[in-house]
């Protein structure tokens, strides 16, 4: 059951017969799926649903069985890294480094960093720029890196668990930098287990179950197709 | 977008180099005054000391060849095969690119090792010391024109440059490869590294059986013995460029092909 | 903060209601300027998309309405909200009487009640 929601919209992130497999373990059966521009998607679904595969297919860094990838009309590699800003699940970044250097190296490399934007962020996050990451606690090196990601003027935003170690008040910080953040000729992908939190921002949910896309519709679709919230309807669908 | 990841290359692995460099230049300092004991002194302690220490001192020079290589191949590791790698790759430069850089940077620390190093030796010999011994090259230049060993010279040359593009080269193909399995990553590459000494060395005996540089009893082809050696030597740096071109690509292909972070 | 949301509705209809009980309860006036849809949707804690649905729908309804170049802005139609804070009104009062029946409240009980718990509410 494979459904895309082909609306009006022009899309961004076209995926026809994309599958993954390792060895005779298969991570993600053939898929095809149309994500539109200015869309916040959530990609909700159990660890090993496929979730990891699917983000790590769209940054290059496995390479996939079968199928085609096409971001902004861009295969995976060179250009479609230029238009996608990726946050991981992980701290990625070269801990002996300053966030100065840090923000030096995005610069260097993404034309489109906006260096202010990044600062200014930090500042209302009283994080100075010239502290070392690995003098940080865990909660403050995430806030760096979700920064970094949402201060580049990206088509395609992939954010991987982005509030799973965080507090309350910085997740709701988080949330709204999202918001904020919006921009009709780009789309966000939010990965995550905490569903309940981020619903409200949502506009589609995609449920995936086994490696396989079981459901892609809207937020709005599923409150008012059966009158539960996303976060209840998935505990509902998946439960074991 | 090259001058960029070498810049970035660079400054991510100056800090170990520097350390070292330190240390061994500070040694020899105190080498070259330590050996002085040897002259002034017939005590035996300090002889003894003064030997020790000029066994650590050449420890260090060792430790400064084998940091060398221990530090470009763990930089390697870190930047592609750990966490960082997901910076790496996520950045918007060619694979090529990223691997070219790394290898560039490793010939250019292994200069600046080998700068150093003579330049230790320098304080340690001391100037005069060393001057005498250097300038037995200029006698050995015209020695070279003299016998008409230019040719060698260039071959030996040649095989010099691909020997130290290809000592990290190789390291770098065999994580390369190695992490294509999805398994023991760190035994694949060891198993590589193996398979690749295995072959060179086979490759190595085969050429100097060819061009009957061994034994006599091998009558297959006969040569003049210098024109054997010249024969050796070109097939040598042909077959050091082959391994390089080899190793470059499957270090590319591996992670363009059959990443798995 | 964020506004709150029930989690068992669409949010578009919330956003409907709890905007147009603040022309209502006149946290916004009639004439006055409403952020841009972005901000307002950072203001609600919600999806732009969705606030942007919820403008949309207001304004088919008349209550508010574009000026191009400046942006969103409230009603003057003053008959048009007096006519909202009455239906508003209205569904309250329906889902109140509801309930009352469920308690097995009569017509006459439920005006005694009321009447009593208004005297209650003035002292």
């Amino acid at each position: 059951m494979n459904k895309t929601n082909a609306t009006s919209l022009t899309p961004l992130l076209v995926c026809q017969n994309l599958s993954k497999q390792y060895g005779s373990f298969t991570a993600l059966f053939p898929m095809n799926l149309i994500i539109p521009k200015g869309r916040i998607v959530g990609l909700l679904g159990p660890n090993g649903s496929g979730k990891t595969t699917f983000i790590k297919l769209l940054n290059g860094l496995i390479t996939k069985s079968s199928g085609d990838i096409q971001v902004d009309g861009n295969p995976i590699g060179v250009e479609s890294k230029k238009v996608i800003s990726y946050l991981p699940d992980r701290t990625y970044l070269n801990m002996s480094n300053t966030v100065n250097e840090i923000l030096d190296l995005f610069e260097d490399f993404y034309e489109d960093f906006d260096r202010s934007r990044a600062l200014s962020m930090l500042e209302s996050l009283q994080i100075d720029p010239k502290s070392r990451l690995k003098t940080m606690s865990k909660g403050t090196k995430e806030k760096v890196q979700l920064i970094l990601v949402m201060s580049r003027n990206a088509k395609l935003y992939i954010l991987d668990e982005p509030i799973a170690g965080v507090d309350p008040a910085a997740r709701d910080y988080i949330l709204r930098t999202i918001i904020q953040n919006y921009n009709p000729n780009a789309t966000v992908i939010i990965a995550t287990h905490l569903i309940s939190d981020i619903e409200q921002i949502l506009d589609d949910v995609i449920f995936l179950q086994n490696g396989q896309v079981t459901l892609y519709t809207s937020v709005e679709e599923i409150r008012a197709t059966h009158g539960k919230s996303v976060d209840e309807y998935f505990r509902e669908v998946f439960r074991c | 977008m090259l001058k960029k990841v070498l810049k970035y290359d660079m400054k991510n692995i100056y800090r170990p180099f520097m350390i070292t460099y330190g240390c061994l230049l500070v040694l020899s300092l105190a080498a070259t005054m330590i050996k002085q004991i040897e002259h002034y002194s017939n005590a035996i302690l300090l002889n003894l000391f003064a030997n020790l220490f000029l066994v650590a001192y050449i420890l260090a020079n060792v430790g400064l060849f084998l940091g060398c290589i221990i530090f470009i191949v763990v930089d390697f590791y870190k930047s592609f095969l750990t966490d960082k790698g997901f910076l790496t790759f996520t950045l918007p430069v060619k694979t090529s690119t990223l691997v070219l850089s790394k290898v560039i940077n490793a010939v250019i620390w292994e200069f600046i090792s080998f700068l150093i190093f003579v330049i230790a030796q320098i304080i340690f010999l001391g100037p005069s010391e060393f001057f005498r011994i250097i300038r037995v090259i200029p006698e050995m230049l015209k020695a070279i024109e003299y016998f008409g060993l230019l040719g060698f010279a260039i071959e030996i040359g040649g095989i010099t440059l691909l020997a130290i593009i290809n000592a990290p080269l190789v390291l770098f193909a065999c994580m390369a490869i190695g992490q294509c399995f999805s398994k023991q990553k760190i035994l694949a590459s060891i198993a590589t590294y193996i398979v690749m000494s295995f072959i060179i060395q086979f490759v190595s005996m085969a050429a100097i059986f060819i061009f009957s540089l061994g034994a006599s009893s091998y009558e297959y082809i006969v040569l003049n013995s210098v024109t054997g050696l010249h024969a050796y030597l070109i097939f040598i740096f042909l077959f050091q460029l082959l391994l390089c071109i080899i190793y470059y690509f499957a270090t590319i292909l591996s992670f363009k092909k059959k990443l798995n972070l | 903060m964020a506004w709150k949301f029930d989690s068992d509705r669409p949010i578009y209809t919330q956003l409907l209601e709890q905007i147009k009980l603040g022309i209502v309860s006149n946290q916004y006036l009639p004439g006055d300027k409403l952020p841009s849809v972005r901000d307002f949707a950072f203001i609600a804690g919600v999806n732009p998309n969705t606030m942007q649905r919820a403008l949309s729908q207001l304004e088919q309804q008349g209550i508010i309405f574009t000026n191009r170049t400046e942006g969103k802005y409230i009603t003057t139609d003053t008959n048009l909200i007096t006519q909202m804070r009455e239906s508003i009104a209205k569904e309250q009062v329906h889902t109140f009487c509801e309930k009352m029946r469920k308690l097995n409240y009569s017509t006459s009980e439920i005006i005694s009640l009321l009447s009593d718990v208004l005297k209650e509410e003035e002292v």
